[in-house]
């Protein structure tokens, strides 16, 4: 005599334990055979723990199938669904195995998930396009210390004190620190252009945004609002451009040293050559105008 | 209870992305509200044969709120639910200066439905049950327009009574809500009001109190999907009160919307009468 069976088959999928994941559709069959007289007219599909009803079933016979309404995995169903029939107690089972959820891409994901810092993200169009402008910045900041260079050229005329600011030294620094000045402009410029990319590509990494809201709320600003000291924790990671900047900085700071450097030592010298104006006979040729005395009269004398 | 007609019908309303307001205002797009839509259609099957229009409007709803409800016969119970925003609104006195409370409403697409559009509805059948379930932000009470619209006062373009509403429209009775959750022992907000009128029973669930926000991710609203996880079990479709008291338990259980999200329950019947509600509550689904 052969014995009553139950059978549970999950379908359209392959393996021993299949792999689903929430909201995944799952569709089972069920079939028995050799059911003896008086067997139980009604079988159950259950899951989780403890085991629940999910799904009931008609055996109009002692051999059959019938197809079960979908079920929609849910975590908790557990790994384990269940067929079962009270006369005979027959039961078969099929396991699944739950997929781990993955992180959303699109900000509808765990609101505790942490943002992530690296890797950034590159915006191509963003990078462009503001490069171009600031590089365009750049060359009117270059363009306006160019358009000044000529005037560096020293001339007898620059005079304090009743001295000329004449010599190579001090035109050198001069020189020294305008040039300074213009590298350290553009280093600023380069690196508040490093800035908005670095700020760009970090921030634009999905913050977190746990869901959707159904009504005309604040919700994405609440949000960045709520993850603002994440976003300033962000900032502190712009090594590059805090590289870029400090160096453009120091080198500015350079520049003023050197500037103030020539101003003291034009304007602060000591007052002990104040009848002697014929010092700029050191005086590059070329600057004859500045060398003429009605430059010298005219120029302010400090008390 | 026999009679010509349906023992069920359903309405499935799911409005992703409002064409209301336009410009800056514009609300958010919410793929999670059309995924809802699509799974309320699965589960209620036949019931709802027509493809989800994600552009619905007071007429559509009008129109499929009207052939619903006229296909059920006596007793029938018909159920409606809706999946996007849903907003608060200020009611102001009769100078329409001082706010004196709120009320909620659902946004379809061609905004809010504030025009006494529901209250007409449930008044159509007096004879039947409606089971709506809502899942929007200040979703509470949102169709149920407990006043009797027809006879307030015309509410000016932004749709804002220009009237002192009924105390009873703004909140329900803190004595019936207590002696509800005694009785009932449900567990979760529960208040019974009474229509002003006649009109059809009806238990309207909601995914979040008036003041509260409802929140979805891309898979679909976290109420609609608890109710719907819950509703797979047999036992919860043979009784609507462990359905939702299940599926309110499970919502306080998710993140993130554990403690920011309550479900909130209201019966509106001839009567507070507490057997009216019980008797609602201790219904099978009826679908699903």
């Amino acid at each position: 005599m052969t014995e009553p069976s139950l059978n549970l088959t999950l379908l359209d999928f392959a393996g021993d334990t299949p792999v689903v994941k929430t909201g995944q559709e799952l569709t089972f069959t069920v079939e028995w055979d050799y059911l003896p007289a008086g067997h139980s007219t009604m079988g159950s599909i259950q899951a989780g723990t403890p085991q629940r009803e999910l799904q009931s079933f008609k055996i109009d016979g002692p051999r059959g199938s019938v197809p079960l309404p979908v079920i929609t995995y849910d975590p908790e169903h557990g790994t384990t669904y269940i067929a079962t029939l009270q006369n005979p107690p027959l039961s078969d089972q099929v396991a699944v195995r739950p997929k781990p959820a993955a992180p959303s891409a699109d900000g509808g994901g765990d609101a505790n998930q942490a943002i992530e810092v690296e890797p950034g993200q590159y915006d191509g169009k963003f990078a462009l396009l503001s490069g171009l402008a600031l590089l365009l910045l750049s060359l009117i900041v270059l363009n306006e210390f160019w358009g000044r260079w000529p005037k560096i050229e020293m001339s007898p005329s620059t005079l304090t004190d009743g001295r000329a600011v004449d010599t190579k030294a001090e035109q050198g620094f001069i020189f020294i620190a305008m040039l300074g000045v213009a590298i350290a402009a553009v280093l600023l410029i380069a690196g508040a252009w490093l800035g908005a990319l670095e700020t760009r590509g970090r921030l634009t990494v999905r913050l977190p945004v746990p869901s959707g809201t159904r009504g005309p709320d604040r919700g994405l600003v609440e949000s960045a609002i709520e993850n603002a000291d994440k976003i300033l924790g962000r900032l502190t990671l712009m090594r590059g451009t805090i590289a870029v900047i400090t160096a453009g900085i120091a080198i500015l700071l350079m520049a003023l040293a050197a500037s103030c450097q020539v101003a003291v030592s034009s304007h602060g010298a000591p007052a002990s050559t104040p009848s002697s104006p014929a010092a700029p006979a050191t005086t590059s040729p070329t600057s004859s105008a500045a060398s003429t005395p009605t430059s010298l009269t005219t120029a302010p004398a400090r008390s | 209870m026999t009679g010509k007609g349906a023992a069920l019908a359903a309405v499935v309303i799911a409005v992703p992305q409002p064409r209301w307001p336009e410009g800056r205002q514009a609300l958010s797009r919410l793929p999670g509200a059309e995924r809802d839509g699509q799974n309320w259609r699965r589960v209620l099957g036949g019931l709802v044969p027509k493809d989800i229009d994600p552009h619905a409007n007071h007429d559509t709803v009008e129109q499929d709120l009207t052939a619903a409800i006229k296909s059920l016969r006596p007793g029938g119970r018909l159920v409606v639910t809706f999946a996007g925003h849903g907003i608060a609104y200020p009611l102001t006195d009769a100078h329409g200066k001082e706010v004196i409370g709120y009320d909620q409403a659902v946004v379809v697409d061609d905004g809010p439905i504030l025009n006494g559009l529901f209250g007409r509805m449930w008044r159509l059948r007096p004879d039947i049950e409606v089971l709506a379930i809502v899942d929007a932000c200040h979703s509470a009470d949102a169709i149920v327009r407990l006043a009797p619209d027809l006879t307030r006062p015309a509410e000016n373009d932004l749709g804002l009574p220009l009237s002192d509403p009924r105390p009873d429209a703004l909140s329900p009775a803190a004595g019936s809500r207590a002696a509800l959750t005694n009785a009932a022992l449900a567990r979760f907000p529960t208040s019974t009001q009474v229509w002003p009128s006649p009109a059809a029973r009806l238990l309207h669930v909601a995914s979040s109190a008036a003041d509260e926000k409802a929140r979805e991710t891309p898979d679909g609203g976290y109420f609609t999907s608890a109710l719907l996880a819950k509703l797979q079990y047999s036992e919860c479709r043979a009784s609507i009160r462990t359905w939702l008291t299940e599926t309110a338990q499970r919502l306080a259980q998710t993140e993130p919307v554990a403690r920011t999200q309550t479900m909130n329950v209201s019966y509106v019947g001839a009567s507070t009468d507490v057997t009216d509600v019980q008797n609602f509550l201790d219904s099978a689904v009826g679908f699903g």
